[in-house]
């Protein structure tokens, strides 16, 4: 790929997806708009419910049967990508791994062959053998030992982070530019998630993969990412710099949801509850979207839906409670006294 | 390695060098021996809160499949109340009165075809005899104390979502009122702020009904937040074993639970 | 302890969370409309034919064979002059009796030993195993013949006998489904309920397994009818004048190149019949299957 270092590679642009019902529309995603740059890694975290699988699956082309594009648009590499299987334009500039490696495995296959399948379906014109040397020389490049001998085993004889490399390895098989991965190491040991993490960090430093990084698990993208894209109910509500949105965050979702974690229920020596749930898709009402559990609710949340705008240069947020910084002190002079 | 442990009197659960061993293959090929759970050795105290935490293949599963009369070990004892639970077949309805099980996936652990209050007052009506309209009435006061509004008693589990039917297990669970519930994993599929708010739910249950936990996870932050004792299992074998307060990274003494320690992802924390 | 804000419905959104279990309907669409109504039709009719105003279905009229349709005759008659709609009524009485006799004796010996065998295993389930194997291997024609030759008892003892061939395929469906069920955690949440191994089998494993049942009967029934008619045919089931859809082809065979209408009336009622019990097995197992 012919991309520069810090140019951008993937974008997405007020993407909107809903149900696909004839005479209805229920929004499932609304307006989310992120760009990602060549070597970035770029975490979107949420609650089940908050959109980030759905967001995912539009740019990686795979948006399922039964939810629709209802507006927006995915650009990668600066080509226009389809964000349904149907549209049959996937892009070969973006790839996807998943949660359970065993389920997107072919369990009577061998390693070896998948990954040569995965790189002549790209490449027509490639031999049978050189597809085969080349899944041994991807296998390496995905720290798997042996990577010869690997090759002609079966699934069932690699172990959990094992099928996950080997899935990262069919994915990159075709040098694309963007990898998302959702979920990738929730099913694995942390002992395991590390070194797959690892992996993922390895791959952007030699080959200038950007990852999409999509997680329910705060921590772990605090710990790896870029930057961060939270999302509630179907918005971003957060975004920007990791270093900014962790230890500055400005939306109170963000905060309540990091006082939830255990880590910062240990540090604060207990728990804190945020109450109710995310809402469902067809529950959203009028207003910001997380005023029924927000603790700076006023009578403005209930009637105005926030927009996404510019805290600082790169770090958006969706709160009316948020103003600019020069402004800020009288809302953090409420967030102090009034809780 | 200073464990305080309550009174010999209090102890609820003894666990004594129990082993368990897995054959895999089928009736032609006898397999390689699998030792699940390797000479563990557990006491829980009345209204005490022991975490094990464990990667998967350590045998903390199964090890909750032992102290709940559902994996009969292959030597060791298992003491309930004073009871051996593996003497004489039958014994698992009576362990069950004291011991009960909250199960890790919401969404099949609950049968589908009974509605709420139904699967919370099965338990009312076959353990303690209580007749139709009596149960129903606790069931419902059962759901109220676990958050569960009258709205959701009638429905079926279908309509719920994760963290509501997690709270309708650990109804079912409190409705034989048992002096110990085994929680296999019971907060590691849900969200975190949903995973906070059960946590807090068995906090407030334990203090209110003088409850013991027995919490298998492979979330060790989770186990240092809310257990009192922690061990920690490594291929069968318990290898630490640990006050909750006092565990850190530094603190620990065993490579493999600093290891663990280590292993979780580091958030940047808020100021 | 303080009520959470969980007081909202939860609706399944969208596709990423199936619904799940039992008491979820079925979309039946037009065919399945048809195919369902159809079949109610026939079950009405068979229950009410005693009492409807019709001719004696085997009173002959040698005078007035093969008429046209009339007042007196809304189908016409016969080759042996009798009432052709009393006739199909009947027969569609007696075939359905006959199949769902078929139909109860597989299923009562098929089901709860299918359920049994799968959720306890052991030796229980090894011999019921063999003895499925065993009866599968007998062919069915030559048993119902050589019942017949020897028995004669009928074509309620020939259904029976029916019955039992079909009940290894009731029982083999049975017991796989209740492994699948089996391993549901929520199985072993009702034991620790309290709940008997009786009442999980009725109240756990039924219900999950009760959907197969529906779909396992529409076909065999369909099966049956089948059978029904094509032993009736040969003079081994339900035996002349008797009418069912069976004998009301095998008397009227021979008119196929004079008076095709005679052979067609119930020819038409059989296979739509059979036509509309598999509609409503592939919706309902299609159903099971998105479940």
């Amino acid at each position: 790929m012919a991309s520069e270092p810090g140019q951008t590679v993937l974008t997405v642009d007020n993407v909107t997806v809903e149900l696909d019902r004839p005479h209805e529309s229920t929004p499932l995603v609304t307006d989310v708009s992120f760009a990602v740059r060549r070597g970035e890694m770029v975490g979107m975290v949420g609650e089940s419910g908050s959109g980030k699988s759905l967001t995912a699956s539009a740019v990686a082309g795979l948006l399922p049967r039964g939810v629709r594009l209802a507006r927006g648009a995915v650009e990668i590499d600066g080509r226009a990508a389809g964000t349904d299987a149907t549209a049959r334009t996937r892009h070969d500039g973006v790839a996807m791994v998943f949660q359970n490696p065993m389920t997107s495995l072919n369990p009577s296959m061998r390693v070896g062959d998948q990954v040569a399948e995965a790189i002549r379906l790209r490449r027509p014109g490639t031999s049978r053998r050189d597809a085969r040397r080349e899944a041994v020389e991807v296998l390496e490049r995905v720290e798997i030992t042996r990577p010869a001998e690997r090759a002609r085993q079966y699934p069932f004889e690699f172990s959990g982070g094992m099928r996950q490399r080997v899935m990262i390895a069919i994915s990159i098989a075709h040098r694309p530019s963007v990898l998302v991965a959702d979920e990738p190491t929730t099913a694995l040991d942390v002992t395991v998630q590390r070194g797959v993490m690892d992996l993922l960090d390895r791959l952007r430093a030699d080959m200038g993969l950007a990852v999409l990084l999509v997680s329910h698990d705060l921590a772990l993208v605090g710990e790896r990412c870029d930057r961060l894209l939270v999302m509630y109910a179907g918005e971003l509500v957060e975004q920007g710099e990791t270093e900014n949105v962790l230890r500055r965050p400005l939306h109170p979702y963000v905060r309540a949801l990091q006082r939830c974690t255990p880590e910062h229920a240990i540090a604060a020596g207990g728990l804190y509850s945020l109450p109710g749930r995310v809402p469902q898709a067809g529950e959203v009402r009028t207003g910001c979207r997380f005023a029924a559990r927000c603790e700076l609710r006023t009578a403005e949340c209930d009637e105005t839906h926030p927009t996404l705008d510019a805290y600082a240069p790169g770090h958006l947020v969706r709160c009316v409670h948020v103003g600019r910084p020069e402004q800020d002190h009288h809302h953090e002079r409420r967030a102090e006294g009034g809780v | 390695m200073s464990v305080e442990r309550k009174a010999e009197s209090d102890v609820l659960v003894e666990v004594e060098s129990v082993t368990k061993t897995y054959r895999t293959g089928n009736g032609l090929r006898r397999g390689t021996p699998t030792v699940a759970v390797d000479g563990v050795s557990l006491r829980i105290a009345q209204g005490e809160w022991v975490g094990v935490v464990g990667e998967s293949g350590s045998g903390k599963s199964t090890l909750a499949g032992i102290v709940c009369g559902v994996v009969r070990p292959d030597s060791g004892s298992v003491r309930v109340a004073g009871q051996e639970m593996y003497a004489r077949r039958g014994m698992d309805r009576i362990i069950w009165k004291t011991v009960q099980m909250v199960f890790q996936d919401p969404y099949t652990s609950l049968n589908p075809a009974m509605t709420i209050t139904e699967i919370v007052a099965e338990p009312l009506r076959l353990w303690h005899g209580v007749d139709r309209r009596e149960a129903d009435r606790q069931a419902m006061a059962l759901l109220d104390q676990v958050g569960l509004s009258s709205a959701v008693a009638g429905r079926r589990p279908g309509g719920l979502s994760g963290g509501q039917r997690q709270r309708a297990s650990i109804a079912r669970a409190l409705a034989v009122s048992p002096s110990l519930i085994v929680l296999d994993e019971s907060v590691s599929a849900l969200d975190v702020s949903v995973q906070a708010q059960i946590l807090q739910l068995l906090l407030d249950l334990k203090r209110e009904r003088d409850l013991a936990y027995l919490l298998i996870s492979h979330d060790i932050s989770v186990i240092r937040l809310v257990c009192d004792r922690i061990l920690v299992m490594n291929k069968g074998e318990v290898v630490d074993e640990h006050s909750a307060a006092s565990l850190t990274e530094e603190t620990a003494d065993h490579p493999y639970t600093r290891r663990l320690l280590s292993a979780v992802p580091r958030m940047t924390a808020s100021g | 302890m303080t009520e959470v804000l969980e007081t909202e419905p939860v609706r399944a959104a969208g596709p990423a969370e199936p619904t799940a279990g039992a008491g979820r309907r079925v979309r039946l669409g037009w065919p399945g409309t048809l195919a369902l109504g159809f079949v109610l039709i026939c079950l009405l009719i068979a229950l009410l034919v005693p009492f409807l105003p019709l001719a004696e279905p085997n009173e002959q009229d040698l005078g007035d064979t093969l008429a046209r349709y009339s007042a007196d005759h809304l189908l016409g008659t016969d080759q042996l002059g009798r009432d052709l709609l009393a006739r199909l009524l009947w027969a569609i009485r007696t075939s359905l009796f006959a199949g769902l006799t078929a139909i109860v004796v597989a299923t009562l010996i098929g089901l709860p030993t299918g359920m049994l065998a799968g959720y306890r295993r052991g030796w229980f389930d090894t011999v019921s195993a063999r003895i499925a194997d065993v009866v599968l291997t007998v062919p069915a024609l030559v048993l119902l013949l050589t019942v017949h030759t020897a028995l004669r008892t009928g074509i309620t003892g020939q259904m029976v006998t029916l019955g039992v061939i079909f009940a290894p395929r009731i029982y083999r469906v049975m017991r796989a489904e209740t492994i699948r069920v089996a391993t549901m955690p929520y199985l072993l949440a009702g034991r620790m309920s309290g709940c008997s191994h009786v009442r999980i089998l009725w109240r756990y494993l039924l219900p999950g397994i009760r959907a197969q049942v529906r779909v396992q009967v529409s076909y065999l029934l369909g099966l049956s009818l089948l059978i029904e008619a094509g032993i009736s045919f040969l003079g081994v089931g339900v035996e002349s004048p008797d009418a069912s859809l069976g004998t009301m082809l095998s008397g009227a065979a021979a008119m196929l190149a004079s008076d095709a209408r005679v052979v067609l009336i119930p020819a038409a009622v059989l296979s739509l019949l059979i036509l509309s019990l598999n509609v409503i097995g592939d919706i309902e197992s299609e159903g099971e299957r998105r479940g």
